[in-house]
């Protein structure tokens, strides 16, 4: 290969360049060439000197190598021209980019690679603009007349004179590259969506095909075209301002929009110039998502479906979450239990309150079935309707599973099957009516054989089991061989026949049965089925005959018959006919009576009574009032013998065909004892009827309940209503809460024991409001030896009340006013006593002085006895003594007591027998005061028992235990027995007896014991001794229980 | 020598009382009313309180209450005309209550009473 040193050098700078990293163009035609080198080379010692370890450098013959090198190597095809534009040199791609060899290039014209066409327009281009970075597009010719797509560049070689030594010609294959930019041209051309650049004042530079066929136009219409050429001013405004924003900001920007009844989603992208980042265009993609849209609307569609399916669901739907929580209920949950869904829910399950207990349970354990087996069978839950009715529903229950197939809810489908439960229940009970009835009942089918019979077709027939009747033919059952035919007829006519026929038993015996068959039809009244119902008329038809033979009977009795029946022809005016009874009630015989003219008929009726009897006579003759109608009228009438008697004609007119009067029949019964008595009563109501009346206390009767029958005016005016308003009410309507039960149980008490109850106090809640204080007599009212309810007075007590109101705080103040007396009284009495005490028990003291101390001692005791014993008259005298009652056990009670008796009795050498059985019944009292009792009899029977004994005994005698008191003392004349518990009774003891008593210790004794529910009495023998017994009643061990 | 206070608006049973007391030994603190009795108890000490009920003023059941509530450790006694049932005794002596001495009193019981309530000390 023939080179020219020079242009090698250059064309090897230029290759460095073209492969190098020097980013500043590098302007061949304004440095020169040995500078260049030199730059060159001195790069290169330098790049290469500062390798380490690499000390020699490069010389120059090296560096021709190298360039040599990447002159040969280099991919673009380079060819040197002389200044004629022939190729003088080239490299190896060169020829094979142009497939031509040494003999087709060397001092060929560059010309000849190309058309002259071609040529020509390169000439113009490259002459004007001269330089390696320019470069033009075009095509070669190849050796076998092909052409390829290349770009081209020419640069003048000078020398450092400025001479032009030549040219470089560089030739790039790029059909490649522009088989890539046509098809990916043709890929944007052709592209299913629209694609477009817009420069910066919104023209159309760029559209594809897609874009055109939306616009409708051809291309040229619209390249060089404005964005509002072919939309809105309203699109364009919206454009414009995105338009705007992606070239000023230079970000892409994406939006949806719809035209033209398409859905489109659009980017706009920024297109960056490559050198200066700053955008100049925007390309727009729009993409055609009607489709997607359609497809998205048919989901919202569909599941508007899907909702309105929910809600219009002829079913309760539940939703839950796995735990229970409602997520959604349909509408027809409110039909279903009245609740609204929003009070539903977000409610769990399993804390709503229209769920019964058990149904919770069931709901929680198919939750849990759910889980681990997923078949599950309805069942049927209880629910409460928020309006309190009570439904049933049948529960279909199935497990939401994601796509996973875990379950995270849970869908309840209940179908309320209330009406049909309440249906089955229904037929249930006309399923038992029918089997149960006491009359048989069949169902026949329309060829007559029988399909179901109940339990007494069976008993009257005969047969124990149904296997044995159904199926078989009626006329087994029944002798209807020819009314059959006439039984059917008549059901398929008329629907029901009724009539009697012999039935046979299965012992072939036969009875008389009376059938009432009906034929069922369903809907479309084709006939289903015949039902008969059976009845047994044999008894009847017995008890027709035995009517008829009594019909015989009936002509002897009214033969027979105490009152006086007659038959008066009102034309004959005279009697037909008159039973011989007539003897005893008028005294007259049949014969006499039927001779009678009306004229003494007449006379026999009393003239105070005639003008009735007249108008009676004529009430029932004249038809056109009360025909046939049957009268009784109340008449004196003249006895043959006994003067006018009252008699009771019960009689009716017997017409004609003409509707006259023929005949009057009737019965005359003498009813004055009657009468008497009933006059009697009536007057003596009236009297108790105005007595209550006029009664100034309030009187009322009640039924068995308990409500008002009759009020008087006086309860009507305490009461403070009217006596409509509350007649009929119950009485306990108008009493005060607290009273109600207690008249309650009054009104059981009368009730039971049939006797009156007095003095109950209530409490009545007048018409005002007012509450009145009433006091109650109740008394039974017994109805034919019912209780037919009570008849009641009562008394405005209000007036009693305030005064015992008032007594109450007197009683108070009188307690307080004894406790003070008390206290008043005896405190004085501690000194005197205390120092007489000192003054005996004193050394310093003489016997004479200690012998006044004593009497003054005695005297101060028995003053504070007597001031003791007064005070406990005062207080039981004002009822103000207080007693402690408690459970007491006598046996230990009265041993304590025997202790502190001992020393006084044996001291008097007295004998004391004590006889208390090991065990008791326990007693309710007041320790003290009943051991001040006992102490008080046993004082007294010391005082007045100087030999013998004094013994104490206890015994149990029916309810009650039995202290007695015995000794052997001087005894009480029966003369004195009765006074001794009166106050201030003092016994003759004897002129040598110190009179120390009171006399009010037996009084006292006799108030406490009245007290304690007991009695005490004295029994004695003057000389022999006494005896003092006091009963008190024993608590049942139950009640003392209840107690404690 | 153990003292006692003798609480009475009555100087007559003060006294009397007083005298038993020292007879049986006993060094006695006379006090006539409720409030003397607090005030005298503050500053001194004494083994037993022998307190009427019924007094002009604070009453023995009051003074009661206060010494108990005070110092429950102090032995209150009463001593009064007044009968109460032993379910009310055993009341009070569930609540503190040394004893019960009913008025008029004789020489040997009180002492007995009284040697009793403190000998259980």
């Amino acid at each position: 290969m023939a080179t020219e040193p020079e242009i090698v050098k250059i064309l090897r700078e230029e290759e460095r360049l073209r492969n190098g990293q020097a980013k500043s163009s590098y302007n061949i035609e304004n440095t020169s060439t040995d500078e260049t080198v030199l730059h060159a080379s001195d790069d290169s010692t330098i790049v290469l000197e500062s390798i380490p370890g690499q000390s020699k450098t490069l010389n120059s013959e090296h560096l021709d190598l190298l360039y040599r090198d990447a002159f040969e190597s280099c991919l673009l095809a380079i060819l040197v021209l002389d200044t004629q534009k022939r190729i003088i040199s080239w490299n190896s791609h060169t020829e094979t980019l142009l497939n031509k060899t040494n003999v087709d290039l060397y001092l060929q014209s560059v010309a000849s690679l190309h058309s002259t066409d071609e040529w020509s327009r390169i000439e113009q281009k490259l002459g004007n603009e001269s330089g390696l970075q320019h470069e033009l597009e075009t095509t070669i010719l190849t050796k076998n007349k092909g052409t390829v797509d290349v770009t081209v560049s020419l640069s003048r070689l000078e020398n450092s004179d400025r001479k032009n030594l030549g040219y470089l010609y560089l030739i790039k294959n790029t059909s490649e590259q522009k088989k890539a930019e046509q098809q990916l041209s043709s890929i944007i051309q052709y592209a299913d969506d629209s694609i477009y650049l817009f420069d910066e004042h919104c023209q159309y530079r760029l559209v594809n095909n897609s874009l055109l066929s939306r616009l409708g136009r051809p291309r040229e219409d619209v390249v060089g075209k404005r964005y509002h050429d072919f939309h809105s001013p309203q699109e364009t405004k919206e454009f414009t301002k995105k338009h705007s924003w992606v070239l000023e900001h230079g970000l892409p920007l994406k939006d949806v929009f719809s035209k033209d009844g398409n859905w489109y989603a659009r980017t706009i992208n920024p297109v960056k110039d490559a050198c200066t980042l700053h955008t100049s265009a925007v390309l727009v993609i729009e993409k055609d998502i009607t489709g997607d849209k359609i497809k998205e609307e048919l989901v919202v569609e569909k599941e508007d479906k899907y909702r309105t399916m929910f809600n219009f669901f002829p079913q309760v739907i539940i939703l839950t979450d796995k735990k229970g929580t409602v997520l959604d209920v349909n509408e027809r949950i409110t039909e279903w239990i009245t609740y609204q869904t929003h009070e539903i829910k977000g409610m769990n399950l399993f804390n709503v309150s229209f769920l019964t207990k058990e149904s919770k349970k069931i709901i929680k354990k198919t939750f849990s079935k759910i889980k681990t087996d997923k078949r599950i069978t309805s069942f049927e839950i209880d629910v409460f309707a928020k309006n309190g009715e009570t439904r049933v529903g049948i529960v279909c229950m199935s497990p939401l599973e994601d796509d996973q197939g875990a379950t995270f809810g849970h869908l309840l489908v209940i179908s309320d099957i209330t009406e049909q439960k309440r249906m089955d229940e229904v037929k249930r009970i006309k399923d038992s009516a029918i089997s149960s009835s006491p009359g048989a009942i069949t169902f026949i089918d329309l060829e007559g054989n029988l399909t179901y019979v109940n339990d007494s077709f069976l008993r009257m027939w005969g047969y124990t089991n149904n296997g044995e009747v159904i199926g078989k033919p009626i006329q087994q059952f029944c002798k209807m061989k020819e009314q059959f035919f006439e039984v059917m007829d008549a059901l398929n006519s008329r629907g029901e026949w009724i009539g009697e026929l012999t039935g046979i038993r299965k012992d072939q015996s036969t009875f008389q049965v009376q059938l009432a068959a009906n034929i069922i039809k369903n809907e479309s009244t084709t006939p289903i089925c015949i039902v008969g119902s059976y009845i047994d008329i044999t008894h009847y038809k017995k008890t027709i005959q035995a009517l008829s033979e009594s019909q015989q009977r009936f002509q002897i009795m009214f033969e027979n018959s105490l009152d006086m029946i007659y038959q008066f022809n009102i034309q004959k005016e005279t009697y037909d006919y008159v039973s011989p009874s007539s003897v005893k009630v008028v005294g007259y015989f049949p014969e006499e009576m039927e001779s009678f003219s009306l004229k003494k008929i007449k006379d026999l009726i009393h003239p105070a009574d005639y003008a009735q009897w007249a108008e009676h006579l004529q009430a029932i003759t004249d038809h056109q009032i009360k025909q046939n109608s049957v009268q009784s009228i109340e008449y004196r009438l003249k006895h043959k013998t006994r003067g006018y008697r009252w008699m009771r004609d019960t009689c009716t007119a017997l017409f004609n065909q003409k509707n006259n009067p023929v005949f009057v029949v009737g019965t005359i019964e003498d009813v004055t004892e009657r009468k008497n008595v009933l006059e009697e009563l009536i007057k003596s109501e009236e009297k108790y009827r105005i007595l209550a009346e006029t009664s100034a206390d309030g009187v009322f009767t009640t039924d068995a309940l308990g409500r008002l029958t009759y009020i008087n005016p006086s309860f009507e005016k305490l009461c403070g209503r009217k006596k409509s308003q509350i007649l009929a009410t119950p009485f306990r309507k108008y009493l005060l809460e607290d009273s109600v039960y207690f008249f309650q149980q009054i009104f059981i008490d009368v009730r039971k024991k049939n006797d009156k109850i007095e003095n109950v106090e209530l409490e009545l809640v007048a018409g005002n409001g007012e509450i009145i204080p009433i006091e109650a007599n109740i008394a039974p009212l017994t109805k034919q030896t019912e209780f037919g309810g009570v008849v009641c007075t009562v008394r405005d007590i209000t007036q009693r009340r305030e005064i015992e109101d008032e007594l109450k705080k007197n009683e108070r103040l009188k307690t307080e006013f004894m406790n003070i007396a008390a206290h008043e009284l005896r405190s004085p009495v501690t000194p005197i006593k205390g120092y007489l005490d000192l003054i005996l028990h004193d050394n310093e003291s003489n016997e004479k002085i200690k012998n006044w101390a004593k009497i003054s001692l005695r005297n101060a005791e028995r003053l504070l006895k007597l001031v003791n014993d007064i005070l406990d008259v005062a207080r039981l005298d004002s009822d103000t003594m207080r007693f402690d009652m408690e459970k007491i056990d006598p046996v230990e009670f009265l041993k304590e007591i025997v202790e502190d008796m001992r020393p006084a009795i044996t001291n008097k050498k007295l004998e004391f027998p004590v006889n208390i059985p090991p065990s008791l019944p326990h007693i309710l009292g007041d320790k003290n005061r009943l051991s001040q009792v006992l102490k008080n009899l046993m004082s007294n029977s010391l005082k007045f028992t100087d030999c013998g004994s004094i013994g104490l005994k206890v015994e149990k005698k029916d309810n009650h235990i039995l202290i007695t008191v015995e000794d052997t003392g001087i005894g009480i004349s029966q003369n004195e027995l009765k006074k001794i518990f009166t106050k201030f009774y003092q016994a003759y003891t004897g002129e040598d007896r110190n009179n120390e008593g009171t006399g009010l210790g037996l009084f006292i004794s006799k108030e406490i014991i009245k007290k304690h529910n007991g009695t005490i009495w004295a029994e004695s023998e003057v000389g022999k001794g006494s005896r003092f017994i006091i009963q008190l009643p024993y608590v049942y061990k139950m009640i003392v229980d209840f107690k404690t | 020598m153990k003292k006692i206070m003798v609480v009475d608006n009555e100087p007559d049973i003060v006294d009397l009382t007083r005298t038993v007391l020292e007879l049986g030994g006993y060094t006695v603190v006379p006090s006539y009313s409720g409030e003397e009795a607090l005030r005298r108890l503050e500053k001194e000490k004494v083994d037993l309180v022998l307190l009427d009920i019924m007094m002009p003023g604070m009453s023995g059941w009051d003074v009661f209450n206060r010494i108990k509530k005070k110092n429950k450790d102090i032995k209150v006694a009463f001593m009064s005309v007044l009968d109460i049932s032993d379910k009310r005794k055993q009341v009070l002596i569930d609540e503190g209550l040394a004893d019960y001495i009913m008025k008029p009193f004789d020489k040997e019981t009180l002492l007995q009473r009284v040697d009793k309530i403190l000998k259980v000390q």
